[in-house]
């Protein structure tokens, strides 16, 4: 359960977010929706831990995330969130496997386990068959299943994404949405920040969040 | 006095201590405001950038204890370069006992140490548990620790300016002073050295057996005897000289600076034997406290074994 109380957000004098409250229910796939500047990413942002509210609870699981240290954030993150961006941020010297296995470098696991892990997301994001290959050779839909996979190696409980859509073409949007559907099938929260109506029209989606102006519509 | 100021190690050391006075000046106005308006649980606006500073500040004091602790073990090198202008003495121990301040200075740089090492250790574990449960003990500690080191500035300046470069101080006290007997109880040599093993094998067992009343008292004894036994009977096997009982000279070129070693290993045991006592999260300490008496009764023991075995009589 992810839960938002009150949450604000002021970037000197300008409010991005102002006081948002919403509960988000575990297995669920949330859009939000709004127009660029509204907060959509500052708003996953923060339930990704990478930036604190100015105030307000975010609650994941019964902690408050943002009164955490950074040792216990950066944990948070590693252990609960995977990302999924519109930039695909992926390491053009490395090959996709590297790029996937990135996230694990610094984890307790064995070799064997790291393996395992890599190759169950790669064959969940269907590009398996690109491990090989350097990222700079992949098309746009290809990186974005690195990214995919990326995002999935640790296995996290909720997955967020920025405009995921946004640098893809219809055949590899519906790619991504086939395996976001499954994702959401398996358990996994996601939120998805986007305009494509190609996502937010879906019947499987569970809850649609506008935001305009820093506020829940 | 001029001249003591001038010496480069002590306006480094000086000069650095005013920094660190300087930094940690400003950082106790952020830990005393942190601590009046910190509201566990709230989730103001106050209350999250108050969560932000207060990492900052602990990045500070960690860094600026760190550089203490460094400084300790440089004082104790400047104070043994000072003995070269100080007419008299022979070794820092000459320049500690040049004028009043002197021991009371080394007393509290060693208080000072102790204390920054349980800070950093008690930060450590504060932040590496998600409620953060030290908190508001490691700012009070900070708060003591402050005050620790605005005094000790301030004795150090007294020391260093009121150092005597004219007239001879007494180094050796022992050659120049009465006959009387400095070992406490009035013990000889031989009941103080059989105590000295008897107390760390008290330590021992008492750590062992993680009873922690007994190692409490246990420990102050040994550490107390300890100071005797280096001084008045192993020091003269460090040395190989009956007359030359002294803490200092071992911490010279000439003696390999085994002096280092030998504090260091005493206050890595105090260190850990204090965490043990203190802190919940630190039971593990007590392999390493036994550790580290037993590397300081070692070094000891073998300057006296080597002499023995290679000269076949006693000092």
């Amino acid at each position: 359960m992810i839960k938002l109380q009150n949450v604000c957000k002021n970037f000197g004098k300008t409010t991005v977010l102002d006081d948002i409250s919403l509960e988000i229910v575990q297995g669920t796939c949330s859009v939000l929706s709004g127009v660029s500047g509204s907060g959509k990413s500052t708003l996953l942002s923060i339930l990704g831990a990478i930036m604190k509210p100015s105030s307000g609870l975010v609650e994941v699981d019964g902690l408050n995330i943002v009164s955490l240290n950074d040792f216990y954030l950066s944990k948070y993150r590693g252990d609960s969130i995977g990302f999924v961006t519109q930039a695909f941020h992926l390491f053009d010297e490395l090959d996709v496997r590297d790029n996937v296995v990135v996230p694990l470098l610094l984890s307790d696991f064995s070799q064997k386990e790291i393996q395992q892990k890599v190759d169950t997301a790669m064959g969940i994001a269907s590009i398996e068959h690109k491990a090989q290959s350097k990222v700079t050779t992949l098309s746009g839909g290809e990186k974005q299943r690195c990214m995919i996979a990326r995002a999935l190696v640790n296995n996290p409980k909720i997955i967020l994404c920025d405009e995921p859509t946004a640098n893809l073409d219809k055949e590899n949007s519906l790619k991504f949405i086939q395996i976001i559907k499954e994702l959401k099938e398996s358990g996994k929260t996601i939120m998805i920040a986007t305009h494509d109506p190609l996502i937010s029209e879906l019947e499987w989606i569970d809850n649609i969040i506008n935001i305009t102006e820093g506020k829940i519509e | 006095m001029s001249s003591i100021l001038l010496s480069p190690e002590i306006s480094v050391e000086l000069f650095l201590e005013f920094l660190l006075l300087f930094v940690l000046s400003f950082t106790l106005l952020q830990a005393i405001y942190i601590l009046k308006y910190y509201k566990k649980g709230t989730t103001t606006e106050l209350q999250y950038s108050l969560e932000k500073k207060s990492y900052l500040v602990g990045v500070v004091i960690g860094i600026s204890l760190i550089i203490k602790i460094v400084l300790v073990a440089f004082f104790a090198y400047s104070l043994d370069e000072l003995s070269v202008i100080v007419p008299g003495a022979m070794c820092a121990a000459g320049v500690v006992s040049s004028n009043l301040y002197g021991e009371p200075l080394l007393l509290l740089k060693l208080l000072i140490l102790l204390l920054a090492s349980l800070w950093l250790l008690l930060n450590r574990a504060d932040v590496h548990v998600a409620d953060a449960p030290y908190f508001k003990k490691k700012l009070y500690l900070f708060i003591v620790l402050y005050i620790l080191i605005l005094l000790e500035f301030f004795t150090s300046v007294n020391f260093l300016t009121l150092i005597e470069t004219q007239n001879p101080v007494l180094c050796c006290s022992v050659i120049y002073t009465d006959s009387s007997n400095p070992i406490p109880f009035n013990m000889s040599n031989f009941q103080l050295i059989i105590l000295f093993y008897m107390l760390y094998f008290v330590v021992f067992l008492s750590a062992i057996y993680k009873n922690k009343k007994l190692l409490f008292i246990s420990s102050i004894l040994f550490v107390y005897i300890s100071y005797y036994a280096l001084v008045y009977f192993f020091s003269t096997y460090i040395y190989e000289l009956p007359t030359h009982k002294c803490p200092f000279g071992m911490l010279q070129k000439e003696y390999y600076y085994v002096g280092y070693f030998i504090y260091s290993a005493l206050f890595l045991a105090i260190f850990y034997t204090s965490g043990f006592m203190l802190f919940k999260f630190m039971n593990y300490a007590y392999k390493r406290l036994i550790l580290f008496f037993t590397l300081f009764v070692l070094i000891l023991s073998s300057y006296f074994l080597i002499y023995i075995i290679s000269n076949g009589v006693l000092l």
